[in-house]
């Protein structure tokens, strides 16, 4: 062969060797099924939903559950003692059938459904639910649940198909924390015999639909459960890409990659809206965005300096411009529709936009010399775009009083410990279920990691503990507004911004969804089984 | 350079700084504009000064005129210089040029298309397309220069240490380099941008860490030619010291493949920057940046296009106009080694 | 030759051990938890603490860095975040990111050689001004816009291929309708230096004495052009692709971002940004070791090919 033919000859053999293993490797790999993504309109005998996340799950194991992103997910795999998935407020039964509290709110009994089996055959009886708690509570797990059931002091199994959970002190959110998808109960024996490490990656449970496989970055692959107890899911598969840009996901719902897409940009609501065969779901979510004040630093631990903050900005229309319909103006930390969640004592309170009472403050705060002459400072955000304008936005509006402030957005694996070290200001958020005591006792009490302005009120913590404690509404109410007018109407320590709506853009061959407020997708309930057309 | 060109230029130079500036603001960064144009402009007239005293001094034989005359009969290299002088001094002067303040937030016209107050139309905090590309501009070419110039010194300084004492101090310079080289440059962007946070400080020192190895294998090599020569052996003979001759009769040597180099990296240094912002990590907020607009922009492709296609082409003119540029100077220089 | 080949691999021992300690250096350097991810963003102190201990990361970085290394080597380094061997992770990503390298490698020669060849012979002609003019173009728009163009045009109006994901082996129609928009975005920047190359090795090559006399023999054109030409011009524009595709793997981030592609490039950076340490360490050392490799093969190959070439 001539040397010039054999050195292109074997330079391109090389190309080739790696070329080929890129088939030795796809065909290595089990032949991949996702029949015609694009072609949502074939008619198959087979129900495939796709809906696009934003984030991939942290794990899929219910006890270790540590993000929404998995809860979402979770309560298709997963069932709780009692059903939170159509109302928060109004418990159902799910695994059990029906249950007692005690007078003096320490002992509540639940009965089980007796005709339940585990994905892998194995039968559902009370030991799982004793089971499930031990292992939240064991420290070796570092369940992230924990916190929750730190009341219960004992479960006890009365009989196959009986449990009792015996507490140490009443607990106001005992129920909730039940229905919650991290609650979700495990199989005793089959994580005893695979370990618990091994079950974080082939999670069975008795939900509606069983596990089939998780492909990092790819797709989360579920199939239907034909013996759920409720009903038999209508949908044989449902598959769950992450797709981190949210302008990809748009696209994809447009053009019919998924049939449901969460993450849907403000701006784009009205655009899918428009569109025949798709429409939008949008509904008051419950999760806020706020700003918050270091309150052991100065300039910020000076409520006047906060005061001033939140008369140079304009917080109505930065809301309306950010979150537009994506979002509605939040005045206190407890949730609309929430015990306590009332706010007209608080809009009262609220200060309005006024340059120059800001300016008078800032004056004022130079003057007794609370605040340097350039003074210059950093807002922390988390990575997102929405939290990020925020502090953009009361960086620039300090910018006009002589205060340069810049704004970080690190991920949050170094934004949390910075947080929990306490950084000047920061916009951050928050997410949980629809009781008052989860909204704020965490936020403000002065032993919580979570309260990233080092907050420390002595009457404030005294009576975070009592609302955990008191069972009566009323007094219960009354708690909660004493706490918020002390933090957001006499400290300001922050300012609340916005309530987020839970928005999904839905393709109308989609039957029976409806979003949950937390974000949740459930797919099969008492009330619902989704199907695709 | 002719003395007449300088002439010229300086002219040019000060027409268009008088021209703009008469609108001056007092901020910062009005200052810093003022300054370095008033420094440009006497660094302008000093050196034509000095050239029309020595005019005639046989120039025109010398590599600069070579190089300078190839360079002109490259239609497409004089229109990359051309525009990058032009953008250059749109960086220079953005503060006057601006029409609005880049940072002013009207959340009243959040992401309205092209109006008569604002030509490209508004942003997502209806701030002002234009100005922010103005300023975005002058971030990142300043950005990406001082990232090259970094890049540069430590590129050379490793070339020109191994090339000239060679053994094992070439050996343990180019092995390092080779396992730099092997670390994925945008992961190690990512980790330490990530880790250490946004500053433009830690922007520039990430962004000039890539791709020094070939800088040093090139001097290395021109070093490695030229080490043995007769006026370097002369001056060692002399008992110059390894330093000063590596400065001052090594270096000059070494000058065109710096030049072409820096030149070609600052577009790809450009956007090495935009994709770092399209991930979040580039300069930060509220500071304009062209990558970030960019990647914000195509959020908003259904309000305001150009918020978009503005700073899109801005990174693709700037990116464009620098290669151009670089490879008229590597054709002019006619090096092989350069390539 | 095998002394050669034997010593070069020797040499990438002290490569292996600087990019694991230079890796583990920056992840333990810099702030940040893993535990804060894992744990989740409303995790109370005590479960911070114990997920931590629960994954060894409250022990002195010595022994981290020697356990982490003794489990990569017996294979029982796990991802923290996917609680997955780091091995099978990446190895799973093979495909895909071997797929999307090809198909762009395969676009870009398609363009870049015939484009090249032409602009040299026709040299100055307007298809040389345009050929480079394009090829230029491609290299100064970031990837993440062309990109979202491309889905938009393809995807959202047209409706002829899918919008992002992967569809399976290449072989396979969903497969190759996932790879084309991807591919073309990541083969824009191996096209530009790709077609350059050819440009400037043909203009070499065709200045060479033995084109002139195959001329003067009389043969015709195209077998000058392609026969004695391009087949000559083909080593360093080989050389070229082998260095640009080994770098494939890892430049393919912002694509495979844009794409939702689930290639290499992404499995390392969302280990970044969750900070999952196992997994950053062995994503980056795999990534680094492909590189020099791929090197190392060319390099050998070329010792093969050529005797003149000789490495001592």
């Amino acid at each position: 062969m001539h040397l010039v033919y054999r050195r292109a000859f074997l330079a391109i053999a090389v190309m080739l060797v790696t070329a080929s293993l890129a088939f030795a490797g796809g065909a290595a790999e089990e032949p991949a099924t996702t029949p015609d993504a694009g072609q949502a309109t074939e008619q198959s005998a087979v129900q495939e939903l796709r809906i696009g996340i934003s984030q991939e799950p942290a794990n899929l194991n219910a006890i270790l559950i540590s993000d929404l992103y998995s809860e979402a997910l979770a309560g298709n795999i997963y069932d709780t003692l009692v059903s939170l998935k159509e109302s928060s407020a109004d418990p159902q039964p799910l695994l059990a059938t029906s249950w007692e509290i005690a007078d003096d709110g320490l002992t509540y009994t639940f009965h089980l459904r007796d005709d339940v089996t585990f994905h892998n055959g194995e039968a559902f009886t009370a030991d799982d639910v004793q089971y499930t708690f031990q292992q939240i509570l064991n420290e070796d797990n570092a369940s992230p649940s924990a916190e929750f059931f730190q009341a219960v002091e004992d479960i006890v199994v009365v009989d196959d198909y009986t449990v009792r959970f015996d507490l140490s002190s009443p607990y106001a959110a005992f129920i909730l924390a039940l229905g919650n998808p991290s609650a979700g109960i495990i199989p005793k024996d089959t994580v005893e015999e695979m370990g618990m490490q091994a079950f974080d990656r082939a999670p069975v449970g008795t939900g509606p639909f069983k596990f089939v496989e998780w492909i990092p970055d790819d797709r989360i692959v579920l199939e239907k459960n034909p013996d759920y107890f409720i009903a038999v899911p209508n949908l044989d598969r449902v598959v769950f890409r992450p797709i981190p840009q949210s302008e990809t996901m748009a696209a994809e719902l447009l053009s019919g990659g998924i049939q449901i897409a969460t993450n849907i940009l403000p701006q784009d609501i009205d655009r899918i809206e428009s569109r025949d065969n798709l429409s939008v779901q949008s509904q008051p979510g419950l999760s806020n965005r706020y700003l918050g004040f270091a309150d052991d630093e100065e300039p910020f631990s000076d409520p006047r300096f906060r005061r001033a903050v939140y008369h140079m900005v304009d917080i109505d229309a930065m809301v309306e411009g950010i979150w537009g319909r994506a979002g509605s103006r939040a005045y206190s930390w407890i949730p609309p529709n929430t015990l306590g969640g009332e706010t007209d004592y608080l809009e009262d309170a609220a200060l309005s936009y006024d340059p120059d009472r800001a300016q008078e403050l800032i004056d004022e705060l130079r003057a007794d010399g609370t605040l340097p002459e350039n003074f210059s400072f950093t807002i922390y955000t988390p990575p997102d775009a929405a939290r990020s304008r925020v502090a953009q936005a009361v960086a620039t509006a300090l910018r006009e009083y002589g205060i340069s402030a810049s704004v970080e957005s690190p991920e949050f694996g170094t934004l949390l410990p910075m947080l929990e070290e306490g950084v000047p200001m920061y916009a951050m958020g928050w997410g949980s279920v629809p009781d008052p005591d989860r909204w704020t006792y965490r936020i403000f009490h002065s032993t919580s990691n979570r309260n990233f302005s080092n907050y420390n009120n002595p009457e404030v913590d005294d009576l975070l503990e009592q609302g955990r404690r008191v069972t009566d509404n009323d007094a219960r109410r009354d708690i909660y507004h004493q706490i918020m007018t002390q933090t957001l109407a006499v400290d300001y320590v922050h300012i609340p911004l916005v309530w987020l709506n839970t928005i999904v853009g839905i393709s109308d061959s989609v039957q029976d969804f409806v979003a949950s407020p937390q974000g949740y997708f459930n797919l099969v309930t008492e009330a619902r089984n989704v199907s695709v057309q | 350079m002719k003395a007449r060109t300088l002439w010229i230029w300086t002219a040019v130079h000060v027409a268009i700084t008088l021209s703009v500036i008469g609108s001056a603001g007092t901020s910062m960064d009005h200052a810093i504009s003022f300054g370095a144009t008033a420094a440009l402009g006497l660094i302008l007239l000093l050196t034509a000064v000095a050239r029309s005293r020595s005019a005639g001094s046989g120039e025109i034989k010398s590599l600069r005129y070579l190089v300078w005359r190839k360079l002109q009969a490259n239609r497409a290299a004089v229109a990359g210089m051309v525009t990058v002088v032009a953008l250059l001094y749109v960086a220079l002067l953005s503060p006057f040029l601006a029409p609005q303040d880049p940072l002013a937030i009207n959340w009243a016209a959040v992401a309205q298309p092209p109006t008569d107050a604002n030509v490209f139309g508004t942003d997502d905090l209806g701030r002002d397309v234009l100005s922010r590309a103005i300023f975005g501009l002058r971030i990142v070419i300043s950005v990406s220069v001082l990232a090259v110039v970094v890049n540069m010194i430590l590129g050379t300084a490793f070339g020109l240490v191994a090339g000239y004492y060679g053994g094992w101090v070439d050996t343990v310079i180019m092995r390092f380099l080779e396992m730099w080289n092997s670390i994925p440059f945008i992961l190690l962007a990512i980790a330490l941008m990530a880790a250490l946070g946004t500053g433009l400080l830690n922007l520039v020192l990430v962004v000039s860490l890539s791709g020094i190895m070939q800088l040093a294998r090139l001097i290395r090599g021109q070093v490695l030619g030229i080490r043995r020569s007769q006026f370097v052996d002369a001056a060692r003979v002399m008992g110059v010291g390894g330093p000063r001759i590596m400065l001052q009769h090594i270096l000059p040597h070494t000058i065109a493949p710096i030049v072409v180099m820096s030149t070609l990296k600052i577009g790809e240094t450009i956007l090495t920057i935009s994709g770092l912002s399209f991930l979040g990590l580039g300069i930060q907020p509220p500071t304009p940046s062209l990558g970030a607009m960019l990647s914000t922009g195509q959020q908003f492709l259904y309000q305001n296009v150009m918020m978009a296609v503005v700073p899109g082409v801005m990174i693709l003119i700037t990116v464009l106009s620098f290669n151009l540029f670089g490879d008229g100077l590597r054709d002019a220089f006619d090096s092989r080694l350069t390539r | 030759m095998i002394s050669y080949i034997l010593r070069r691999l020797v040499a990438l021992i002290p490569v292996v051990l600087f990019l694991s300690l230079f890796v583990f250096a920056i992840l333990k350097l810099t702030p940040g938890d893993p535990a804060a991810i894992l744990a989740g963003p409303q995790a109370s102190a005590d479960v911070i603490e114990l997920t931590r201990a629960k994954f060894g990361l409250d022990q002195p970085w010595y022994v981290q860095y020697v356990l982490m290394m003794q489990n990569l080597f017996t294979g029982q380094l796990d991802s923290i975040y996917y609680g997955e061997s780091v091995t099978a992770l990446v190895l799973q990503r093979l495909p895909a990111t071997l797929e999307l390298g090809f198909v762009a490698m395969v676009i870009a020669l398609i363009v870049a050689i015939p484009a090249g060849v032409i602009a040299a012979v026709r040299r100055n002609s307007i298809f040389d001004y345009a050929s480079m003019g394009i090829a230029l173009f491609g290299v100064s728009i970031p990837v993440f816009f062309t990109g979202i163009l491309l889905i938009y045009v393809f995807a959202v109006t047209l409706q002829w291929l899918p919008a992002s994901g992967y569809g399976g082996p290449i072989w396979t129609v969903e497969g190759l309708r996932h790879v084309i928009m991807p591919g073309f975005a990541l083969s824009l920047v191996l096209m530009a230096s790709t077609t350059r190359l050819t440009r400037s090795s043909m203009l070499e090559v065709l200045s060479e004495d033995y084109i002139r006399t195959a001329r003067a023999k009389g043969a015709g054109e195209a077998r000058v052009v392609v026969g004695h030409g391009l087949r000559n011009a083909l080593i360093p524009i080989v050389t070229n692709i082998g260095n640009q595709f080994a770098r494939l793997f890892a430049g393919a981030v912002l694509t495979e971002t844009v794409f939702a592609w689930p290639g290499a490039g992404r499995l390392a950076i969302n280990a970044i940004f969750r900070r999952d340490e196992p997994l950053v360490f062995a994503t980056v050392l795999f990534l680094g070791l492909v590189y020099v490799v791929v090197n190392l093969l060319i390099d050998v190959l070329y010792t093969v090919i050529n005797p003149r070439i000789s490495y001592e």
